[in-house]
Parts: structure tokens; C-alpha cells; sequence
């Protein structure tokens, strides 16, 4: 069979946060035949995503699928306290579904989000944040400030479509706005830069504590002129430069969400980005990673009032990230059964509790094969989001966008097999 | 040559690491761009060391070995990328958050023995 | 086949006040008295039911106009609030989805609350286009209730663009089609003006003062936008949030809009917000100026208003007027969340705590039951709470006790602040509401002027939307009768029995207006849509694979 080949225009690509929906794929016999727009990650993404598809699989050996998709509901129901987790690179239909079966199970579900921006949301319980989306930015904002983020290689075309290189209404081009990074080291992202400020590792907390205290008039005291290895009079100045700005704003990576402090780094750029609201106008927003984490946490709180860690073992969902968040139940091994969706623990969590997951019987619903497909017990495979499977996804500023699938799929996606997983468990 | 020496641990995202991460975990490109870390110059000199050549990297949970690359980076800071490498060296203790150290921890660095420089 | 018989029967629309009469229900409708072989085959079949209501009170099921339910805001609201609900846990039963409450519940428990309340359309405040998505996300999950969503229209890019162009064609192709896209029901005007204003870091006072990026005055934006809300013949007229709202002396913008409005329809909601007066000598500087609101509102046939009513304790405010929760926020110290959304809005949200005591926090109350006391038609005045604005929706039981018992007013009032009295005179008001008039601001009132001709009344071919309230033995029990209706019936099924829910979800509708425009003004956006906005216009519309259960409510 020999079909005409059809383009398909403003494609979303789920890679990562920054849900980049102009892509443009040349599709022929259900094969991607060219791809453009797309940044460098995205690119790879597509060209491989027909490839190194994984199959259903009970220990290692290939079953029906509906064979592993029941095996997966024996382990779920038998288990006494099982962990959902992943969900970030998954549609809102699969996480909402994945809501329900934890649910059903009494389980802890967690998203990718605790060892990634989770420490900001919890900052944002604390204080708040002022915060715009990316379009806002690339319009308005005159001063751009990367904090411990490095989208050159996290998110490749952020620059080009939000922010630094972006082409805005009142900001037309990369001359109208003032670039500042802060990071550790000289990343990509700091060569783009007007200003790079080296922080000396995990001091984030003084710098910022010592803008929010220049920004209100006081001068911290500093034996050698330096806070967390910046010079006081740079950050002087600085701090004048971010009241005059009309709409500044901050993009904050990892780089305060992992280092010492955690989710006190973020609050204190929370705070910070807050106050300065007194004079113009200044904005954050997280640099989030995966496609769809921040659907994550907005369908986990939709349906439980929660972002993630979150447990159901009395019925109703109860919250403590550092309890019921999955690197904590993994190391303290507290859970007896693991149900991992869209996701790689196996390469992204700490070795130790990623360890535990061979322990225990671990299923894995995802389209490729991966490294914690290697360890699982129930390997259960899907259609890959944005390409054979449609949904909704949530961008890093929580704009929700609609994939649209554009390939025929061997394989049901995420939502149906966690839908039928947890109709299995129903009819137990 | 063992040094009481230490260093803080960077693990972070690159683009080589991006594109591999997407294109087959158990690809060997994958492993190529997650086993390495990077070192400022003047700390591949002082531990007579070149590019490529292994070091032993250890923290309070863990150790791992990987080959050395020139990094742009301050003398204190060794960066990994993100991986199963990266993480054997991570620990488990969130701090009650949820979130282990990634960024800022404390790693030793020991040349392997036996290594030519 | 459903027959309630013996109910006494609250009907203001059909002007039945106590009537005993049987009602007659088929599929999801009411229906005239079925002939004798149409019941019979009924009863063969099995799918025949009596009730005997013993003669509790029945009445329309509850319509709220006015409520912060689904999507961005109210779901921020949740993740920065977990204080807020870890007092008060919803465990799964049955085929019951679990959750929280309190003042930000989640979406499930949001349905189950007020379908407990015999309430069964509910009107979503507020919905910034671009992420209208998520709100029919949400709605999927937020069981039991009819509900729909006002789209956020008073600072959005091309509507400030059309109506500076003087492109009144544009202007209301424009709206139409956003209306279409975003699956909404009707125009939401917050701020007009003034949230652009706060995005390029100004401040506007008053509806005449121009200074935005298109020059335009919060004058010219609401006259073009009551106007084109008219013409377009939209089910709901254009539902305004004030210039000023919030700040002492408002009472004079809010005067000045309903003077400017005087030839078309509106609908002001939590004019409560919208009722300061300024008193300059005295020390609090806020007085009530209920008594020139209600006024006008007695003298203007084209206008309704909801109340707002503040409610003491734990509230959450959120509101797209992103200036207010920042004046909010400096105020009272409180966490405070903005999103300010491209191209078309801001938003803000800010906890906040009204006390009985606090002499500013009772003059607000106070404002509130003056002006639900003060107009006199209760066809003009609706209760809302803003929620969870002035207090949660699950207070409004407690807002009906107050206006039909003085005496409730007046124990209240002997509770708060000692000076209370200098600035409001709600504790002379003797009026007291009737339950035809409670009928008439709590479901038919808000029913009309949403322009639902099938609800809020139980007149043959009404959607069979019913409550059922026990019988009130006395005033003491208002609220308990009102906040625990015996049974609910949605859509010709019943969802409350024995002032329990049925354990099993139903979904409710989502109500749409899809008004008509020309094809051609999605090319008129398209160059600046492309240029200014960070997604493509081609991913912007929600598709219908986002309503399970959709009902296109005519417009005129």
C-alpha cells in the first residue's frame, strides 16, 4: 500500500514543558517522513518514536496484552500498599484515570513533580506566587532573569518562542530585554546572557535574601563584600535595575528546587519576585521539565485537592510530601508493589531507592522500553502521546493544550489501560 | 592517589543527554552521554588526569566510576549529567520534601589505580 | 415515570405560591398528567414511581449565578491551600469519588455539596479563554450538576483592538467566536480597563479615565460590550464585575456604570463589593452605601444583580481583577497568587478570614442583607457568596435564615462589633422574606436572567431539576431545612434520597451559547493571534471531545 503523504501543521511536541506547538511532520504509510521547527531533543523524539517499542511482557516473557494488563490488576489488588507514580509525560486523561485507580487501590500516587518543581509548589503553599504565561513574557517583559535554569539545553526553543530571542508586542526583539543569569556555572543558557552571576553552590538562599533586603533599602553586612560568592555592589545595583524594570521576570530551574534548602530557595524567590510587585511589575515562572507535569499536579488537584504525594489508604486523600512521596516510601521501603506510568525511575530517582523497585513487583506502562522496563515484572506497552495517541497536556505556565494523534498505534493509550486496570480491580 | 579533598556535585540536564534520553534508554549513546564527569581543568592537571581517563567519585551514598571531561566549571564543582549514573552517588534523604540533594553535594574524587595519565 | 404527589409547591414563575399539585416526570422533563394507558404501560414496564411528599416543600432545584467551581483559579486556589482542607476529608462510598472541602473543594465534592443543597445549575464565574480547556476538564468531574462558564472578555487584547477601531462588526464576530471556541455561555466583564492597566503596571480609577495601551476608557469597553452582548442576543446579559470593586467610595463608579448601562441589559454580580460608601471624617472611613445601590437597582428594569454576601471565617478569594488580590495581599499580609493570562486577563488569589467582630468585616455583611432588603423586587437580586469570595456556597443556608428571620439578624448583630450601628442601619430593617420570594432569589430569579427558560420553574417542560425541602415547623430550622433537602431530583433522577446521595456519579450538562459570527474573523486575528500569543490559533478552540453531555442554549 503506497498512500499520498500528508502534512500535518502545529503539532505539539511533549517533550518538554515548553509543549512547543508548532511542528510541522510529513507523514507517509504511518511513518513521520520529515519533521520541522522542531529543537534538536524533539527531533530525536520523533525520529525515534516508532522505534524500541516495548510489547507485553510477565517477567521478561512477550504476553497478549490483555494477559499483562490483568497481571498488573492481580499485583495492584493484592497489594497492601502500592505506589502509582510517573505521570508527567502523560496525558490529564491518564493521570486523572491513574487519580481513580489509586483510589481504588488505597495506594500512594506521586508524580515526577517531587523530585523536580514539587519543592516550589511547596514554597507556593507557603507565600504565594506572582506568576504570567509565556506569551505574557515574550510581550511584556523588559528584564528576563534565569535563576539555576538552563533552557539552551532543557528546553531548547524556549528563547526562541518565550523569551530571550522572542518577538513580542511591546518587546520586539533580544535588544528590548535586559538577560541575567544566575547559576553555579557557565552554562549555555549564562553565554546568552547581558550579566551572569556565579553562585557559589548552594548559596541561593543569601543571594536572594540579600536582593529581597537591597530591594527594600538595607544592605546586608558581608565581611568580604561577597554574598554567596557575588560581589555586594553587583547585587546593589542589580536589585535598583529590578524596581526600574516595567515587567520583569523570573524563569527558576532546578538549580533552587535540588540544591540546599530546596523549597526555601524557591520561597525566597517567591518573596523576592512578590515584593518587587511594589514598584513594576515582576513575574516567575518554573522551568518545568516534562511535557505534562504541571497536568500532573493540576489533575491530582482537581480531583484531591493536592499537587502530589498523596495517600489513599483511609479513603479520602491525605497529603505529606517527605511521607507519601515516592522517594521517601521507596527508601524507607514502606510500599509492596509499584505501578509506574510514562516514566524511568530506574534512571531518574536516587540508585538506592530505585534499587527497591526490583524488590517488589513493579509494573511499567510506557511505550518504549527504558531501564525500569528492565527490572519490571509487568512490562504493559501504549500508544505514544502526540503522535498515536491524543489528550490534553498542561504547558509550564498551565496553558492546556489538545494532542492530536496523527499515526495509528499498535497499542491502547495510557488512559485506557489504566481505566482498565482499574475496571479489573472493580470486578475483582 | 587518594585526596580527603571534596567537592560539590552538580548533576544537571545537557542537550547530548536530552536527545539520548529520547532515543532508547539502552541505546549506548544514552549511557555515553549520562557516564562521564566534567572537571575543571586545573583539577584534571592537579590529579593528573586527561580526558576519557576513569576516576572513582564517592559520596555518603554511594560511588561510581566514570571517565573524566574538561568542564567550564569552577574548581569546586564536578558535574554529571542526569542518569543512573548521577543517581548512584545521590542519596535518599529528601529532607522531608520529597526531593533528594541533586545540586551541592558533597563528593570525593579518588584516581583509579592502575590508570596511565 | 416519576409522580410526586402531595408536595406544596413553591413555583414563582408559574406564580404558584403553596400549592398542592402532583408533578409528573418523563425521561429527563416534566410533563402534563400522562394519559391513563401511558401510565399503565408505565407501571407493566416497572418504570413507574411514586412519591409521596407528604406536603414538604418542593421547589425548582436551586440555580447559582455566580460561583468560582472549575479550572485555573479555583484549582490554584487547592494547591495553595492544603490548611484548607485537611479539616474536612470526603472518603469515597459507594461509587463516590473521594476528596476534600472547605472553602476550595475539590471538583467531585464540589457537586456533591451542592447537589446536597438541592442545588443543580451552577454558573462558573469566570473563565480566562486560553485555558478554557481546563475547565471542561474539571467539568467532567463535577458530578451530578448542570454548569457552564462566563468567558473573561473586558481587557482581552482584540476586544480592546475592535472597539478602539470603532469595528463594531469585528467586534462582535469577535466574541461570538470566542464564545463558540471556548464553549462558553455568556460574557464576563471584570475590571474592564483596569486589568490591562494593572499588567502595565497602572492604576485606573473610575470608568472615565483613559491610559491603557489602546487608550481607551472603562466607559467606551463596557458600552461596547453591553452593547454587542445585546445584539448578539446571548441567553445571559453582559455579567459585569465593577470598575473600583472593593475600594471605599465604589458606590459612585457602580452608579455611573448602571447610568451608563441604562439602555441595555446587565447583570452587576457581588454588587455587595460594588456598595461602599466613603465617609471622611469618620476614623474607618467605609460606610454603607446600600441605600443608593438599591435604589437604582428599584429603578432600572434592564439591570439584576447578585449579592456577594459575606459569610464570617475562612474564605479564598480569587477574582481575574489582579490589582484587587494585590491590594488584597497588602492589606492583609496573606499568601497571594497572580497569573496574569496574554492577551486577555489577569488573575489573583488571596485567603483571607471576614470577622464578626472586625467593624469593616460587618459593615460588609451589613451591606449585603441592606441591599437584599432594600430592592424591592426580589426578581432583581440573586443569592451568591461569590464563592469562595465573600464565603463558601455551603453558607447560603444560613444567608436564607438571615433574610427571613430579623430575629437571626438581630442575634447576629448582637454579636459583632459594638459600633456597628453608626454605619449601617440593618439592625431597623424589618423585612422579612417569604419562601416565594426565597424561591425566587435562590433558583427562578438567577434562572431568567441566565435565560434558561427550562429552569428554575416546575412548569410543564421544565428540565426536571427538583428539591424537596422538609416541612419548616419554625424559624429555629431554616437553615437545617435548607441546607438538607430530603430529596433532589436532576434531570429526572434522583441524586438525593433521605438527604443522602445516591452512590453513584451522573454527569451533569455543560450549558453553551453558540452564537453566530462571520467565518472570516478568525483570518481578521490570525496575523496578530500569530504574532502575539504563544500557542497557534489552530490549537486554541476546545473540540467537542471535551463534552460528554452538551446542551446549545439558544440565543435570541
Amino acid at each position: 500500500m503506497n498512500e499520498e503523504s500528508k502534512t500535518y501543521q502545529n503539532i505539539i511536541c511533549t517533550f518538554c514543558g515548553a509543549l512547543c506547538d508548532d511542528i510541522e511532520i510529513k507523514v507517509k504509510n504511518n511513518k513521520i517522513e520529515n519533521i520541522k521547527n522542531a529543537c534538536a531533543i524533539s527531533r530525536k523524539k520523533y525520529e525515534h518514536a516508532q522505534k524500541d517499542r516495548t510489547v507485553p511482557q510477565i517477567k521478561g516473557k512477550e504476553v497478549k496484552y490483555n494477559k499483562a494488563v490483568s497481571a498488573a490488576a492481580e499485583i495492584l489488588s493484592s497489594s497492601r500498599n502500592p505506589l502509582i507514580y510517573g505521570l508527567s509525560s502523560t496525558t490529564a486523561e491518564a493521570q486523572k484515570a491513574a487519580v481513580e485507580l489509586a483510589e481504588k487501590c488505597g495506594a500512594n500516587i506521586d508524580s515526577t513533580s517531587s523530585v523536580c518543581h514539587g519543592p516550589g509548589t511547596l514554597a507556593k503553599q507557603l507565600v504565594g506566587m506572582v506568576s504570567a504565561t509565556l506569551g505574557e513574557v515574550k510581550n511584556r517583559s523588559d528584564m528576563m532573569i534565569f535563576w539555576g535554569a538552563n533552557p539552551v539545553e532543557a528546553h531548547p526553543n524556549h528563547a526562541k518562542r518565550y523569551s530571550i530571542l522572542s518577538q513580542g508586542m511591546y518587546r520586539k526583539n533580544r535588544k528590548d530585554r535586559e538577560i541575567i543569569v544566575f547559576d553555579v556555572r557557565k552554562t549555555p543558557t549564562a553565554k546568552l546572557a547581558d550579566h551572569f552571576f556565579q553562585v557559589k553552590p548552594n548559596s541561593d538562599f543569601e543571594i536572594l535574601m540579600a536582593l529581597q533586603m537591597l530591594v527594600s533599602g538595607r544592605t546586608p553586612t558581608s565581611e568580604d563584600g561577597r554574598i554567596g560568592g557575588i560581589e555586594l555592589v553587583k547585587l546593589k545595583d542589580l536589585a535598583e535595575k529590578m524596581k526600574k524594570v516595567k515587567y520583569g521576570s523570573v524563569f527558576y530551574g532546578m538549580g533552587l528546587t535540588m540544591s540546599r534548602g530546596k523549597y526555601m530557595n524557591t520561597w525566597a524567590a517567591m518573596s523576592l519576585v512578590r515584593n518587587l510587585n511594589d514598584y513594576g511589575r515582576f513575574v516567575m515562572i518554573p522551568m518545568r521539565g516534562h511535557g505534562n507535569v504541571a497536568g500532573s499536579e493540576i489533575t491530582m488537584a482537581w480531583q484531591t485537592g493536592y499537587p502530589f504525594a498523596v495517600n489513599f489508604s483511609r479513603n479520602y486523600p491525605r497529603y505529606n510530601p517527605g511521607e507519601f512521596s515516592a522517594v521517601d516510601l521507596l527508601a524507607r521501603r514502606e510500599v509492596d508493589a509499584a505501578f509506574i506510568i510514562a516514566s524511568d525511575p530506574a534512571a531518574s530517582l536516587p540508585h538506592e531507592a530505585a534499587e527497591y523497585l526490583k524488590k517488589i513487583p513493579t509494573i511499567v506502562l510506557d511505550p518504549h522500553w527504558n531501564l525500569t522496563t528492565e527490572i519490571a515484572d509487568v512490562v504493559i506497552p501504549s500508544a505514544v502521546k502526540g503522535i498515536g495517541a491524543s489528550g490534553t497536556v498542561y504547558r509550564m505556565d498551565h496553558v492546556p493544550l489538545q494532542l492530536r494523534k496523527f499515526l495509528d498505534d499498535s497499542w491502547p493509550d495510557d488512559a485506557s489501560a489504566v481505566s482498565r486496570i482499574g475496571e479489573l480491580i472493580e470486578n475483582d | 592517589m587518594a585526596d580527603k579533598r571534596s567537592f560539590t556535585l552538580i548533576t544537571g540536564r545537557t542537550i547530548k543527554q536530552g536527545m539520548a534520553s529520547v532515543s532508547g534508554k539502552n541505546n549506548q549513546n544514552y549511557e555515553d552521554s549520562t557516564a562521564y564527569v566534567e572537571l575543571n581543568e586545573n583539577i584534571l592537571e592537579e590529579y593528573n588526569l586527561s580526558e576519557g581517563k576513569k576516576i572513582l567519585l564517592y559520596t555518603d551514598s554511594g560511588e561510581v566510576e566514570l571517565s573524566c571531561k574538561k568542564g567550564d566549571l569552577p574548581e569546586e564543582i564536578v558535574f554529571i549529567p542526569y542518569g543512573p549514573q548521577a543517581n548512584k552517588l545521590i542519596g535518599t534523604d529528601t529532607d522531608g520534601t520529597g526531593m533528594p540533594s541533586s545540586k551541592g553535594k558533597k563528593v570525593m574524587i579518588k584516581r583509579k589505580e592502575g590508570e596511565d595519565s | 415515570m416519576i409522580r410526586l404527589k402531595n408536595g406544596i409547591i413553591y413555583d414563582p414563575k408559574n406564580n404558584k405560591s403553596a400549592v398542592k399539585e402532583d408533578i409528573w416526570i418523563k425521561n429527563e422533563k416534566i410533563v402534563s398528567k400522562p394519559s391513563a394507558e401511558e401510565i399503565e404501560s408505565a407501571k407493566n414496564q416497572g418504570s413507574y414511581q411514586e412519591i409521596d411528599l407528604k406536603e414538604k416543600i418542593v421547589m425548582p432545584g436551586g440555580v447559582d449565578i455566580h460561583a468560582h467551581i472549575a479550572g485555573p483559579k479555583i484549582n490554584t486556589g487547592r494547591v495553595l491551600r492544603p490548611e484548607d482542607h485537611r479539616h474536612d476529608n470526603v472518603p469515597k462510598k459507594g461509587g463516590l469519588r473521594s476528596g476534600v472541602g472547605s472553602t476550595v473543594p475539590t471538583s467531585y465534592v464540589t457537586g456533591y455539596r451542592y447537589s446536597l443543597m438541592g442545588y443543580t445549575t451552577v454558573m462558573e464565574a469566570a473563565g480566562p479563554p486560553m485555558k478554557a480547556r481546563h475547565i471542561h476538564e474539571e467539568f467532567g468531574g463535577l458530578p451530578f450538576i448542570d454548569k457552564g462558564f462566563l468567558v473573561l472578555s473586558g481587557n482581552n487584547y482584540f476586544v480592546l483592538k475592535f472597539i478602539k477601531e470603532k469595528n463594531k462588526k469585528a467586534l462582535k464576530d469577535y466574541l461570538a467566536w470566542l464564545i463558540n471556541v471556548t464553549g462558553a455561555f455568556g460574557l464576563k466583564v471584570v475590571n474592564p480597563g483596569g486589568v490591562e492597566a494593572w499588567k502595565e503596571g497602572k492604576r485606573l480609577r473610575g470608568i472615565e479615565e483613559k491610559g491603557t495601551h489602546f487608550n481607551l476608557s472603562p466607559r467606551e469597553i463596557l458600552l461596547a460590550l453591553a452593547e454587542a452582548n445585546d445584539e448578539l442576543g446571548l441567553p445571559h446579559p453582559v455579567h459585569i464585575h465593577t470598575n473600583d470593586l472593593g475600594s471605599p467610595g465604589n458606590y459612585k463608579t457602580t452608579i455611573s456604570t448602571l447610568d451608563l448601562l441604562k439602555d441595555y441589559r446587565k447583570h452587576i454580580t457581588h454588587i455587595q463589593f460594588s456598595s461602599y460608601g466613603l465617609n471622611e471624617e469618620s476614623k474607618i472611613k467605609f460606610v454603607s452605601a446600600a441605600d443608593q445601590i438599591a435604589e437604582k437597582v428599584n429603578n432600572d428594569d434592564k439591570l439584576t444583580v447578585d449579592i456577594g454576601q459575606i459569610v464570617f471565617g475562612e474564605v479564598t478569594t480569587m477574582t481575574a481583577d489582579g490589582i484587587l488580590e494585590y491590594n488584597l495581599h497588602k492589606l492583609t499580609g496573606s499568601k497571594w497568587v497572580n497569573t496574569d493570562v496574554e492577551m486577555e486577563t489577569g488573575s489573583g488569589i488571596v485567603p483571607m478570614n471576614y470577622k464578626k467582630k472586625n467593624l469593616i468585616n460587618g459593615i460588609q455583611w451589613a451591606i449585603g442583607l441592606e441591599l437584599f432588603l432594600k430592592i424591592d423586587d426580589p426578581w432583581k437580586v440573586f443569592l451568591t457568596t461569590d464563592h469562595p469570595n465573600a464565603g463558601p456556597f455551603t453558607a447560603y443556608p444560613w444567608i436564607i435564615k438571615l433574610l427571613m428571620s430579623r430575629d437571626y439578624r438581630l442575634k447576629m448583630i448582637s454579636e459583632m462589633h459594638n459600633k456597628l450601628g453608626n454605619y449601617t442601619d440593618i439592625a431597623e430593617l424589618e423585612r422579612e422574606y417569604s419562601l416565594d420570594e426565597i424561591a425566587v432569589i435562590t433558583r427562578s430569579g438567577p434562572a431568567r436572567a441566565l435565560g434558561l427558560a427550562n429552569k428554575g420553574h416546575i412548569g410543564v417542560g421544565a428540565d426536571a431539576d427538583i428539591t424537596v425541602y422538609s416541612r419548616l415547623e419554625s424559624k429555629d430550622k431554616i437553615a437545617e431545612v435548607f441546607a438538607h433537602p430530603e430529596i433532589v431530583i436532576k434531570s429526572g433522577k434522583i441524586i438525593v434520597e433521605d438527604g443522602k446521595l445516591v452512590e453513584k456519579l451522573r454527569e451533569g450538562k455543560t450549558l453553551v451559547a453558540r452564537p453566530d459570527y462571520d467565518k472570516n474573523i478568525s483570518e481578521i486575528i490570525g496575523e496578530d493571534f500569530k504574532n502575539y500569543y504563544s500557542i497557534s490559533i489552530e490549537n486554541y478552540p476546545v473540540s467537542d471531545s471535551y463534552f460528554n453531555n452538551l446542551e446549545v442554549i439558544p440565543c435570541s
